[in-house]
């Protein structure tokens, strides 16, 4: 795992790595400012990312609670999870050792209410063997703090580099502000006046 | 040279409005890391790479 982060950022932000004990696979950075993350007011935010390689025959080498982290904060785990599932991949095939690999992590995010980022049947694997389909392993979940921010998950702009994993581009933004047209609020209307008013 | 916070000028703590990141599996390769780095700097401002499989020499990672 690796993680590299412009200058301009770090002048910007504080940033603390951090590696959980328990696997390689996976790391962190905290990313804190008294100023606010996103336009709300927390005062940091965290981004994780994870390589679950398999492991014959199972688990894979980050396990679902390593990586899908219950924060109370915003929190953004992007990573190759090497799990196949129909949410991200509806035409393909699976097999049961796959519905049942990637259940684990689906079944935590969905407890803790994240969101996957993914666009469904956007292929981010094209293997080099023709004797294998094209998949959906590289996947981004997001808590419920910081699924607000999100603005794009794009596997498409970026030109290939040869890997045969596609480069993808994250980008958060402020919420935008709430456009909502101006409406009555009938609960805080006089009705026992109003109603004596019209009768008059 | 990698440029750390300790050789970066603080300024104060900006708040953080916009992030953009770029996920990838490089696979170990480093013509695929300069491939992705290439296609970064040349693209839209990027805050962080976070790569997966990285090539490694004498187990250190690649700098520039």
């Amino acid at each position: 795992m690796a993680c590299y982060i412009s200058t301009n950022f770090l002048r910007r932000l504080a940033v603390l790595p951090s590696f959980p004990p328990e696997t390689d696979d996976f790391m962190s950075l905290n990313v804190s400012t008294p100023q606010g993350c996103f336009g709300t007011s927390s005062s940091h935010f965290t981004i994780g990312t994870a390589h679950a390689r398999p492991h014959t025959p199972f688990p894979h080498s980050v396990s679902p609670k390593s990586s899908i982290l219950d924060l109370d904060h915003p929190y953004l785990v992007p990573g190759d999870f090497n799990i196949h599932n129909a949410a991200t991949d509806p035409s393909r095939l699976l097999s049961s050792k796959e519905e049942k690999e990637s259940a684990t992590y689906f079944d935590r995010a969905s407890d803790l209410d994240f969101t996957l980022l993914n666009t469904p049947a956007v292929y981010t694997q094209f293997p080099f063997s023709a004797n294998h389909r094209p998949s959906t392993i590289d996947l981004a979940f997001a808590n419920p703090q910081m699924f607000p921010a999100i603005r794009s998950w794009d596997a498409l702009s970026l030109p290939s580099t040869g890997s045969d994993h596609t480069p993808i581009m994250i980008s958060l933004r402020p919420p935008p502000p709430n456009k909502d047209k101006p409406r009555p609020h009938w609960e805080e209307a006089d009705w026992p006046g109003l109603t004596d008013k019209l009768k008059k | 040279m990698i440029n750390t916070p300790d050789t970066t000028s603080r300024q104060g703590l900006a708040p953080a409005d916009y992030l953009t990141l770029v996920q990838h599996n490089s696979r170990g390769s480093w013509d695929v890391f300069l491939s992705l780095f290439s296609s970064v700097t040349e693209g839209p401002p990027t805050d962080m790479v976070l790569i997966q499989d990285p090539p490694s020499s004498k187990g250190f990672l690649p700098g520039f």
